[in-house]
Order: C-alpha cells, then sequence, then structure tokens
C-alpha cells in the first residue's frame, strides 16, 4: 500500500502542529515532507524521528556567526529562517547542532532557486546537494554536530529519481498519527449534534 | 470603456458570496463542454445488479486520450444506518473513478475496498471515492411506478429532484488515489474538479439504470422504463456539511482564481459598447427560464425560504424593468447591471450575473483555463518584505477586522474544529465547550488583527523575516497576508467565527462554483443541493446543446 503525497503532507502537517508547533511552522513541515517524499526520500521517517527527538515546540535559530539554539537546531524552524534571508544570506552558513538535516534540504532548495545556483550543506556524515529542484543525497545521519552551507558546482551524477507515491512505514504512521490525534478534540454530545442536519437523512 | 471588475470589498462578503449561482464557468458547465467538444464516447460493459440493487457496473467514459471508468457498487443498505454524515459507515451505493479502463483484478481490489470508504484505501489508479444515498421516498415510489407500468409522479418528482444524493466525493489523493498534480497536466483535468464532477455525471446515469433495472426485477414484463421528460428532470443530489467550508479558506489562490474569472467575464460583458439582437433575445429568454427555476426551487429552511420570496420579487422586478428597457443601446449590460446593484438584493445580483454571461461564451469560456491554481507556488514567503508594507497590507486587506473589537465576545463566539470522531470538522461554542485548544487556522481576520497589533512596536523598514524569528507564530498569517497582496478576491472579507455566521455561506459560494443548484438547508451548517439536474446523459449529449440544460426550456 501506497500513500499520495497529499496524505502525507497533510499527516506531517497535523503531527507538527499536535507536537506544539504554531501553524505557519506546521506548514512548512508539511511542505518539507512532501518535497523529500516526491524525491523519494522517507520524509515522514525522518520527520517522525525529529518530533520524538524534539518532544515539544521547536524554537528558532540565534543567526550568528553560526545559526544555533541551546539545544538541537529544528530543521524546519531553521529552514524557514533560511528561506525567508534567502537573499540576505552569507556565502557560507555554519550550523551548530543541527537536527535532521535532510529536513532542511525543501529549505535549502528554496534558498537555491530564488538565487539561482546550486547549494550543498555538508556535516561530517553526510551531506546533500539541490539545485532548487533535483536533489542528490550522498548519506543520510539523523544530526549534524555542525553543518555547512555553501555554493557548488551542479553535481554530474543523475539527481534522484521524483516520485508521486510514498511508502510510509508502519510504525511512522504511528508516530505522526499520535502527534496529529493532537489536534482532534474529543467528541461532546453537543457537538456530535450540531454537525449534521436538522432532521432525517431517511427522506 | 474601462469597467474594472468588481472590487474584492464588495465581492468578498460572506452574504453575497452566500447568494451565488451557477453560471458558464462552473466546473460541471465546463466538463460537459469539454465532453460535447471532443466527442467523448460511453460505455457499459457491466452491469451486474440483484433485485435489490446490490451488485457491480461499469460506466467507461471514452475521451479522446484517455478513458475513465465509473465503478460502481450497489448496496442494500438497512434505513437505521443511512446517514449523510461523514461519521456514516455504510451507504446505499459507492463509487471510484478508475483512471483508464479496470482489469478484474481492479474490480476486486476495488470491490474490497470502495465500500468502506474512509475504512478501505483505493491506489493512484483511481482519481475519486464517493458514496450515495437513497432519497428513499422518491426511490420507492419511482420503483413501485415503474413496476406497475406507470410513470411516477412528475410533481413529487421535482419536490426532490434526484433519487440518490451523494454525500462526498473525495479526489486529490484523498483515501489513497492520486495527486491532483498527477493529473493536472491533462487537458481534460486542467480546470478544477473535472473528475469529481465527470464522478457525478456517471454515477446519474447509473442511478437511472438502477432504478429502471430494480424496477424491471420487481415487475417483469410489466414494468416500464422512465420517460425521457422524467429521466431529464432528475439530477444528482448532495448533501454537504462543514466539511467543505474550510477548503475556501485553505485555499486562497485557487479561490482567487475561480472569482477572477467570473468577475473578470461580468466586466467583459459590461465593456461591451452594445448588444446584438440575437444575444438580447436570448438574455430575455433565458430571465424567463431563471424565474421559473425559482418555483422549482424547494426549501422550508426559513433563511432560505427568505432568499426565495426576496429572489422571486427581485426577479418579477427585473422582468418588469427589461420590459421597458432599452437593450438597444450603449453599454446596455453595464446600464442593467448599474441597475440591478441599486434596485436588486443580493441574490438577484448574483443571478443577473450569471445570466449576463450565458449569451457570451464566445468571449468568457476560455477563462475556464485561469481557474485552477498552484498554490505550491504561492508558498514561499518573502522574508525580505519590509514591516511597513505588511502593515499596509494588512490595512487594506483585513481594514475590517481592524476595527473589530475582539474583545466582544460575540465577535469570536465560534471555534472550527476537527472531532476526534471520524474527523469530522465541526464549528463549536468557544465560552461553552472545551475546544479552542483545538481551534483551526481558519479565522485570518482576527489572526490579521493579532499580527496587526504584535507590529506596533517594529520598524517599518525591517524585515519581515526579523518578526517572524520573534514571533514564529505569525508565520501562517504573514503567508496569508502576502498572498492576499497579489490575489486580490483570496481572502474572504467578513468573520468567519462571529456568533452570526452562516457556514452555508461559504458551502454555497463553493458548490455555486461547481454548478449546483437548488440550494436547501437543512441547518446553518448543512445544505443539499442537486447537480446535473436538466442535463442531457452522457449518451445524449452527442446530440444536445451542453449548456442550455441549467433553467428549464
Amino acid at each position: 500500500m501506497t500513500w499520495s503525497l497529499n496524505e502525507v503532507t497533510a499527516l506531517a502537517r497535523k503531527a507538527a502542529r499536535g507536537a506544539g508547533n504554531s501553524w505557519g511552522i506546521a506548514e512548512e513541515a508539511g511542505r518539507a515532507v512532501n518535497w523529500l517524499a516526491a524525491r523519494g526520500v522517507d520524509g515522514p521517517g525522518i520527520m517522525a524521528r525529529l518530533l520524538v527527538g524534539q518532544g515539544g515546540v521547536a524554537m528558532a535559530p540565534r543567526i550568528d556567526a553560526y545559526w544555533a539554539d541551546d539545544g538541537w537546531l529544528c530543521p524546519i524552524m531553521t529552514g524557514a529562517a533560511l528561506s525567508d534571508r534567502a537573499m540576505a544570506l552569507d556565502d557560507t552558513v555554519r550550523f551548530h547542532r543541527l537536527a535532521m538535516p535532510l529536513l532542511l534540504a525543501p529549505a535549502v532548495a528554496t534558498v537555491a532557486r530564488l538565487r539561482d545556483v546550486v547549494l550543498q550543506v555538508d556535516w561530517r556524515d553526510g551531506s546533500f546537494v539541490t539545485d532548487g529542484r533535483d536533489l542528490w543525497v550522498n548519506a543520510n545521519a539523523d544530526n549534524a554536530e555542525t553543518a555547512t552551507m555553501m555554493a557548488v558546482s551542479r553535481p554530474t551524477a543523475p539527481a534522484r529519481l521524483c516520485t508521486a507515491r510514498v511508502r510510509v512505514d508502519l510504525e511512522t504512521a504511528a508516530i505522526l498519527n499520535d502527534f496529529a490525534v493532537r489536534t482532534y478534540a474529543p467528541a461532546t454530545d453537543a457537538s456530535r449534534a450540531g454537525a449534521g442536519a436538522q432532521g432525517s437523512d431517511n427522506d | 470603456m474601462t469597467i474594472p471588475p468588481r472590487p474584492p470589498e464588495q465581492v468578498m462578503r460572506l452574504a453575497r458570496m452566500g447568494s451565488f449561482h451557477q453560471h458558464r464557468l462552473s466546473f460541471m458547465r465546463i466538463l460537459l463542454r469539454r465532453i460535447k467538444a471532443d466527442g467523448w464516447t460511453f460505455s457499459r460493459p457491466r452491469f451486474d445488479f440483484d433485485a435489490r440493487g446490490v451488485g457491480v457496473g461499469l460506466y467507461v467514459a471514452q475521451g479522446p486520450m484517455r478513458a475513465y471508468t465509473l465503478v460502481a457498487f450497489g448496496h442494500d443498505l438497512p434505513p437505521d444506518m443511512r446517514s449523510d454524515r461523514v461519521i456514516a459507515t455504510a451507504w446505499d451505493a459507492t463509487f471510484s473513478l478508475f483512471d483508464g479502463i479496470p482489469t478484474a483484478a481492479d474490480v476486486e481490489r476495488l470491490r474490497q475496498n470502495v465500500p468502506l470508504q474512509e475504512a478501505g484505501r483505493v491506489s493512484g489508479a483511481e482519481l475519486t471515492v464517493s458514496r450515495a444515498n437513497r432519497s428513499v421516498r422518491l426511490w420507492d415510489q419511482v420503483v413501485d411506478r415503474l413496476a406497475a407500468g406507470q410513470q411516477p409522479d412528475g410533481e413529487m418528482l421535482t419536490d426532490v429532484g434526484y433519487l440518490m444524493r451523494t454525500t462526498a466525493v473525495y479526489g486529490s489523493g484523498k483515501l489513497g488515489a492520486a495527486d491532483r498534480e498527477v493529473i493536472a497536466d491533462r487537458i481534460e483535468c486542467a480546470p478544477p474538479f473535472q473528475m469529481e464532477m465527470l464522478t457525478v455525471f456517471l454515477i446519474r446515469a447509473f442511478v437511472a439504470d438502477l432504478v429502471e433495472h430494480m424496477a424491471r426485477a420487481k415487475g417483469g414484463d410489466t414494468a416500464v422504463p422512465l420517460a425521457a421528460d422524467l429521466r431529464r428532470r432528475l439530477g444528482i443530489g448532495n448533501s454537504t456539511g462543514l466539511g467543505m467550508a474550510p477548503f475556501l479558506v485553505t485555499h486562497p489562490v485557487l479561490l482567487n482564481n475561480w472569482i477572477a474569472a467570473r468577475e473578470e467575464a461580468l466586466a467583459v460583458v459590461r465593456r461591451l459598447p452594445s448588444a446584438d439582437p440575437g444575444d438580447v433575445a436570448k438574455f430575455r429568454a433565458l430571465v424567463g427560464r431563471a424565474s421559473r427555476n425559482i418555483d422549482d426551487w424547494r426549501s422550508v429552511h426559513p433563511l432560505q425560504v427568505e432568499k426565495l420570496q426576496t429572489l422571486r420579487r427581485d426577479m418579477a422586478a427585473l422582468q418588469d424593468h427589461l420590459a421597458t428597457a432599452d437593450l438597444g443601446g450603449n453599454a446596455p449590460w453595464d446600464s442593467l447591471y448599474r441597475w440591478a446593484e441599486s434596485a436588486l438584493g443580493l441574490d438577484a445580483q448574483e443571478l443577473l450575473v450569471s445570466l449576463l454571461m450565458e449569451p457570451y461564451g464566445a468571449l468568457i469560456d476560455g477563462f475556464a483555463c485561469c481557474m485552477s491554481a498552484d498554490e505550491g507556488a504561492a508558498f514561499t514567503l518573502d522574508g525580505a518584505m519590509p514591516v511597513g508594507m505588511l502593515r499596509q497590507i494588512l490595512g487594506q486587506v483585513y481594514g475590517w477586522a481592524l476595527t473589530t473589537d475582539w474583545g466582544d465576545r460575540a465577535a469570536q463566539a465560534r471555534v472550527w474544529y476537527v472531532s476526534v470522531e471520524k474527523l469530522e470538522p465541526r464549528m463549536g461554542e468557544r465560552f461553552d465547550e472545551p475546544i479552542a485548544a483545538y481551534e483551526q487556522p481558519l479565522s485570518p481576520g482576527r489572526e490579521a488583527a493579532r499580527l496587526h497589533a504584535d507590529l506596533a512596536n517594529w520598524a517599518d523598514d525591517a524585515p519581515v523575516g526579523d518578526l517572524l524569528l520573534a514571533h514564529p507564530d505569525h508565520r501562517h498569517t504573514v503567508r496569508r497576508a502576502q498572498i492576499a497582496a497579489r490575489y486580490p478576491y483570496a481572502e474572504i472579507r467578513d468573520n468567519t467565527i462571529a456568533a452570526d455566521v452562516l457556514p452555508i455561506d461559504m458551502l454555497r459560494a463553493k458548490l455555486a462554483f461547481f454548478g449546483a443548484q437548488h440550494f436547501d438547508p437543512r441547518s446553518d451548517r448543512w445544505v443539499r443541493i442537486n447537480m446535473f439536474r436538466g442535463a442531457p446523459y452522457p449518451g445524449e449529449l452527442a446530440d444536445a446543446d451542453p449548456d442550455d440544460w441549467t433553467y428549464p426550456a
């Protein structure tokens, strides 16, 4: 069984909201998962691990010589700040303790598109490159003690293939659903009564 | 003559949006024009149902490039399980639109899933999932009469208007179906909701076949088919609740493109320096037919009864005015429209807008191509925008909200939320129920006012990106405001959480763009409608006018 991109986008958005993030950040999370999943990366799985690891509301980065906060940088919050500053960024951006660096890729792609460059994010265990549309992933690791973003030349290797169908493993779906459920109100008799038509549907 | 489209402050009010009527750019109309122009053919390769209507049928729509197949399942539903709400778990019939022609294995896979609806799964080979319930009183009467060799009572048929009503038509990747993006570049799928409309169009053919089949099973040789004129009068009903209302808020670019197309169409007609006598005659005839259509419009809901009374009175006033109005003079349509604004209520004004578009298909049907939207393309925020500009946008787009007293409980009495019960969208009372913590972001006006207040201490030249670092909670609203600055009709200019908000206004605005008619509210948040009533059936389109069916002949 596969999922549509719309389904994983909606689930990731709700899960991020259920974890306590603002709606605007939750939208970024849904969009990030969509972008990765469309390129065959397990966006839902990485998002699930991020939300479990964060255990609460993500913090915005402090922007200095290194982008950092008091714990692990949230790649969604950091990505939002990155794309908001797309045209004002230094040539090299350094991140201190970046969680789930692959989740930063969709925002890096936005920056690459706006600046018309190819960008690479490097950390000790891996790297990815994007020109705004395509993605090249050289490794996958959950966290990066430090990571660096800079312009590079376009890779000659083929980029990741695009897909419209997503495989979501059961554990990932369960984790994201557990977060998403927090956005749903428990049913009450009053709410149940008010949502339908007045009168019978047997007419 | 330069007549601009009507401004959003005028158009995007809920009272006006709740008075919209179907028109040439409604999605059903676009679909039937496409089917006619491209010479689609239709076939029914399978129709296996028993005397109770249990079984499976396949309806194939063959276009020039591709085929689409409605896979229809009939069920035997006990009356106590018949509910139109999303919390229902069984239906009289369930459907899926297959992308192509399904194999026997595909049909078997769908048979195991489609009858379960939300509890089942479909695949990327399916484009929609839908279900429908019978109108019990009309269904039984039609089966009994036809079985006895008689035609059903025409009056009762007009009263109800449909044999089955859908209670959901899911597309766009729901329940595992193909994403909209997968089909968006097909020419027949480019305008919005074309596959959903095709699903309903084919369901209508299936329903007429099924009722005749059950009459034959009951009456044997005595049974007769439904008379062609009665058959034509039957549409497909639809029963819609709150689930549809948020869509207009969550798809701002799409909403803009729908409204902009219709407003531009109106402006094109108003700009015409003169009217051809043939077009004038066509328009005059349609005004009479539209008035008769209102006579067939049934509702017992007090709000709708009052609206219909006003609409009837206004249509009579319009006909009186037309009896003496000179439509052969300069810019006659603009004069007529301006007269209507001064003399008629909102419902009749908006019906006039629909009617003015009718003679001018050659000028406006092409706008159909501008009505879809890539919401994703508008997603990226402009973090470099100066706070001063954001402040200015908020004043322009959300001016009404900045002067609203949000401390007044009536201003935010309602909460939109999603219930854990089958994820049913609901609206509750903020000050009476423990639901505020679950509020969905469907009150752009109040959020804009909150954002505006938090901007007070920010310098005009500060970039919005800095604001969002300090206030990530405003990200959603800043995104909306930036979209609304580029797309003038993106935002509803009214309070969607006020004590007196009528969600049926939002439902009607959306359903009118689908092409629905005969809006019949069943509460302030629930509406029944009719789709394709009067339309040719699939096999009849080749010899019929694809546009001349929405008003009775």
